[in-house]
């Protein structure tokens, strides 16, 4: 392998840092020895990181890819079933230097054109500022000719309609969020303490008299935490008929378990 | 009016405005169809072209301008004594472009071309004027695309952006093709 011979060129980015050296040796573009082109675009970088560390980590993805690209093609390829053509690892990068190059062939066609279109010089204008700032008058009548009260009644419901479209019907109705005044775990304590002075406790008498809904739910759902968690157990001797609840009992759980 | 008298009116609204005026603008003001107008403006720019006289006019998007004739360039910098104008460096016109041809483009799409943020690039070009904010894509985060002003089309000599050169269209291949080629190789 042949010495690279850095020119202190800069790059603006890995694409055209690649595509230089795709040109410069005269690599054919549907055929890219990967391997000595990461050489060379390595190189390039290591001796270009010490100036520019601005966009390096662009030109790093860069390197990283054409390794990847080098090992998937070192790698052996399962022969597929169907009749499906594998796809060159190196396609994707071909097709993106390609659309570099078109961008490419076409610049020093404009920089000609710029060279050109430089050469001829524009004026200001100078058009007085009140003529420019001038607006017509407008009469009242001719905008509003033709113009029906209904057609004012259609645009003012259109617009109303627009408005209310407009408002979220869900998040609208919230107005305050309240405070927690009761939880769960406080409850699971109250009603402990409930069946330790008293070991049979009626369902009903669970809940505080006057206590609000949002006081049941949460009564409730503690009764419900301790029955899972089997620090209560209760009973019903008839349908619809009053519940009782009492202290889960080791016996009880024999009884249980037995009967699992 | 005469002919000739409706031609020495446009080269004045032309030589008073000094920005491009769009050839309905100047049919309003003349009291003419727009088919007449645009013939009465060629007649103009063709003399001022036969005569070799110091001013042109010129087409852009549509409008008509009136500026100097290029012969002139070096006499009004002589006038100045300035150095050449500096064009724009490989990056800028490399991002300008990308964004001409696949206008309206985004940021993240001008990147996939040349790999490398376009940052500053863009923000240079919109600053120059030739560049501008054109809409957003309809995709989360609503990008902004950017594409080509007036100032750009003049700034090449384009009459619109249809005027761009043709893109080497010969070398990009569909993928079949592509596929083709790396196996043979």
């Amino acid at each position: 392998m042949q010495n690279v011979n850095i020119k202190l060129e800069t790059f603006e980015g890995p694409v055209e840092l690649l595509y230089h050296l795709i040109e410069k040796n005269k690599i054919d573009i549907y055929d890219i020895p990967i391997a000595s082109l990461t050489e060379q675009y390595v190189a390039i970088i290591e001796s270009e990181s010490y100036r520019n560390m601005d966009n390096i980590s662009e030109f790093m993805v860069m390197a990283a890819t054409l390794i990847e690209i080098k090992s998937k093609m070192l790698l052996p390829v399962i022969p597929s079933e169907d009749d499906e053509e594998e796809i060159d690892p190196r396609a994707q990068l071909v097709e993106r230097l390609l659309e570099y190059k078109k961008f490419k062939n076409i610049l020093e066609d404009l920089k000609y054109r710029q060279e050109k279109a430089a050469l001829i010089f524009y004026k200001d204008s100078d058009v007085p500022e009140e003529f420019i700032k001038y607006k017509e008058p407008v009469d009242i009548n001719d905008v509003l000719k033709g113009v029906t009260i209904d057609d004012i009644y259609k645009a003012f419901r259109e617009v109303m309609n627009r408005q209310e479209n407009k408002v979220d019907r869900v998040r609208s109705g919230f107005r305050s969020v309240e405070r927690d005044m009761f939880t769960v775990e406080e409850k699971m304590d109250y009603i402990n303490d409930l069946l330790v002075l008293s070991p049979k406790v009626s369902f009903k008498r669970m809940f505080r008299p006057g206590s609000g809904r949002n006081e049941k739910v949460v009564t409730f759902l503690a009764i419900l935490e301790l029955i899972k968690t089997k620090k209560i157990s209760f009973s019903q001797s008839e349908l619809f008929g009053d519940i009782e609840i009492t202290l889960y009992k080791e016996k009880e759980e024999h009884n249980e378990t037995g009967r699992a | 009016m005469r002919l000739a008298e409706l031609e020495s009116v446009i080269e004045a609204i032309l030589f008073v405005t000094g920005e491009a005026v769009s050839l309905g603008t100047i049919a309003d003001a003349i009291n003419m169809d727009k088919a007449t107008t645009k013939a009465i403006i060629n007649t103009l720019a063709d003399k001022y072209l036969s005569e070799k006289r110091g001013m042109q006019i010129i087409e852009i998007d549509g409008a008509y301008q009136m500026c100097t004739a290029p012969e002139c360039f070096e006499f009004i910098r002589n006038l100045y004594k300035t150095p050449q104008k500096q064009g724009l460096t490989q990056a800028l016109l490399e991002t300008l472009a990308i964004i001409a041809y696949k206008q309206p483009i985004t940021k993240a799409q001008i990147e996939e071309v040349r790999g490398v943020n376009a940052d500053h690039a863009v923000y240079k070009l919109t600053e120059k004027g030739l560049v501008q904010e054109v809409g957003r894509l309809d995709v989360p985060g609503r990008p902004i695309l950017f594409g080509t002003t007036t100032e750009f089309l003049r700034f090449f000599g384009f009459k619109s952006t249809n005027e761009l050169p043709p893109l080497d269209e010969g070398i990009s291949l569909s993928d079949d093709e592509l596929d083709g080629i790396m196996k043979d190789s």
